[in-house]
């Protein structure tokens, strides 16, 4: 084992935990506030990254701006979709996720009609290269892992310190007592989903300049997204900050010393282990009928 | 490789990890070594693998003078090259396997590419191809595929055992009119069939290839090679 790539390793991890967490931070939330396990979660990831192809190299808009864009429409889009199809499907939780498997091959196709199949690229938006030792770091992740980590520093600040975010923690805790305490559930419904699709936007847009964009680009992601959920706990952020860390670094260490398959492999067989042993995850509750 | 880049003496090889990627990696084992490159790494990534840090950290421990993308796909290709680049590899970078030079432009970016050498079935600027190129690209949307002149050429050989053959039902006799025949493609040049060394029957097709490379962003014409 070449331990001199270590600290590569870690921060090769470190930044690949980054977009898991982004990405699971979103369906999380709209699984504890909804129920739903939204499989269209990596078609929006991938509307995030197209718009933001579409807003640089179309209009010819600066960057920064183009991720506000990708985000705001993404979670506009969350909206539509909530009010247009998942609100029909609120509590059955068998026939909202069959919904929204049709919805993502639906988004794909749309997509691929628009786009082609061939892969696109955003233009690299930072260059250079911080080498310290023996680690080589692309500036161009480093803002990955900043501009994700506001996302996250917001999103945990909403969630806090807002009104609407304690109202929409409340739904996720209890929703009858919520129902008690007041809280209008249906209007908050739409807001959590448009939340969820909105960070899986931010997390295609933020991501978008690194990897090559093609309409199946969000399958990998929603399926990471989905391990790290089962990982940290169904419904915990906490869990999925967590959770999303530690299936970013054990790939990153797995891949480097073992093989790219084995590290694809690992993070289903945790999936497997952990509903077998520990099915509410590192962080989850116990499932409470509602 | 050996004449115009005595330099490069330590070999890299990352292939795709399926059927097609485990047999052109042996291949190309086999090549370098024939020329005197020693292989101090080779490994396999699953199709569509975005994050190709991990296997790089690994690839370059190793301190390869160049790098061998096997028969890659673009995008892939582009990826790697793209994230090779960026962690500092100053290697050469080269591709043994298919066309697909301009849409690993589009991901790498033409900065990133500079140096870059591969092989291809065509000349972009012959003429000929330019004709086609164009067109193809009026009639279905760009990049054309690098393979199209090929398969182009190897229909009308086609059409040529056939009448050779006097059917176009008999299919034994159109084969029989194929295998003991050459052709002189439109855009690919002399075509003739050869392959008995490695697989014991000569149905592989022969024709004349580039060596070439990324220059400012072009493809540019370093040799031609008739085998």
């Amino acid at each position: 084992m070449e331990l001199t790539l270590l600290p590569q390793v870690m921060i090769n991890g470190l930044t690949l935990g980054t977009n898991y967490v982004l990405m699971a931070l979103g369906f999380t939330m709209i699984f504890g506030v909804l129920r739903i396990v939204n499989f269209a979660h990596g078609e929006f990831y991938m509307l995030g990254a197209f718009t933001t192809f579409m807003v640089v190299t179309q209009l010819n808009l600066n960057y920064f701006l183009a991720v506000v864009i990708a985000v705001v429409s993404g979670g506009l889009l969350g909206v539509v979709a909530e009010e247009a199809i998942f609100r029909h499907f609120r509590d059955k939780e068998l026939e909202g996720m069959i919904v929204a498997l049709g919805l993502s091959i639906l988004i794909q196709n749309l997509a691929l009609l628009a786009w082609g199949p061939y892969d696109q690229s955003i233009p690299p938006v930072f260059l250079g290269i911080f080498k310290i030792g023996t680690i080589f770091y692309p500036v161009e992740r480093l803002m990955v892992v900043l501009i994700s980590f506001c996302l996250m520093a917001g999103f945990y600040l909403f969630l806090k310190r807002t009104k609407v975010g304690l109202a929409i923690r409340a739904i996720a805790q209890d929703m009858e007592c919520a129902r008690i305490q007041g809280i209008r559930i249906h209007r908050l419904y739409p807001v959590a989903f448009a939340i969820g699709t909105g960070l899986a936007a931010a997390s295609g847009a933020v991501i978008g300049p690194i990897f090559q964009l093609n309409p199946w680009m969000g399958h990998m992601p929603q399926l990471k997204a989905f391990v790290v959920v089962i990982l940290g706990g169904i419904g915990s952020i906490p869990g999925a900050f967590l959770g999303g860390f530690i299936l970013g670094v054990t790939e990153s260490f797995v891949t480097t010393y073992g093989s790219k398959a084995l590290a694809d492999m690992l993070g289903f067989v945790l999936v497997i282990g952990i509903l077998l042993f520990r099915p509410s995850g590192l962080f989850g509750q116990s499932q409470v009928t509602r | 490789m050996r004449e115009k880049h005595p330099e490069v003496k330590k070999v890299a090889i990352l292939g795709p990890n399926d059927e097609s990627g485990w047999e052109t990696v042996e291949h190309n084992v086999r090549g370098h070594k024939g020329v005197g490159h020693e292989i101090v790494f080779r490994d396999f990534f699953e199709r569509g693998t975005v994050d190709f840090m991990p296997i790089l950290s690994k690839t370059f421990v190793q301190n390869p003078d160049a790098l061998n993308l096997d028969g890659s796909n673009p995008g892939d290709c582009g990826l790697i090259l793209k994230q090779a680049r960026q962690m500092g590899y100053k290697g050469k970078i080269i591709k043994t396997g298919g066309p697909g030079t301009p849409e690993m432009l589009k991901v790498a970016g033409k900065d990133l590419m500079e140096g870059f050498i591969y092989y291809s079935p065509i000349n972009p600027d012959y003429p000929k191809i330019k004709e086609i190129t164009k067109k193809y690209e009026s009639k279905f949307p760009p990049p054309m595929n690098g393979f199209t002149p090929q398969f182009y050429d190897g229909t009308g050989w086609l059409f040529e055992a056939m009448k050779k053959a006097g059917t176009v039902t008999d299919t034994e006799k159109v084969k029989q009119a194929l295998e003991n025949s050459t052709f002189e493609g439109i855009y690919t040049g002399p075509m003739s069939w050869v392959g008995k060394e490695f697989y014991g029957i000569d149905h592989q097709v022969k024709f004349p290839f580039y060596v070439m490379a990324v220059r400012d962003g072009r493809e540019v014409v370093l040799g031609r090679v008739v085998p």
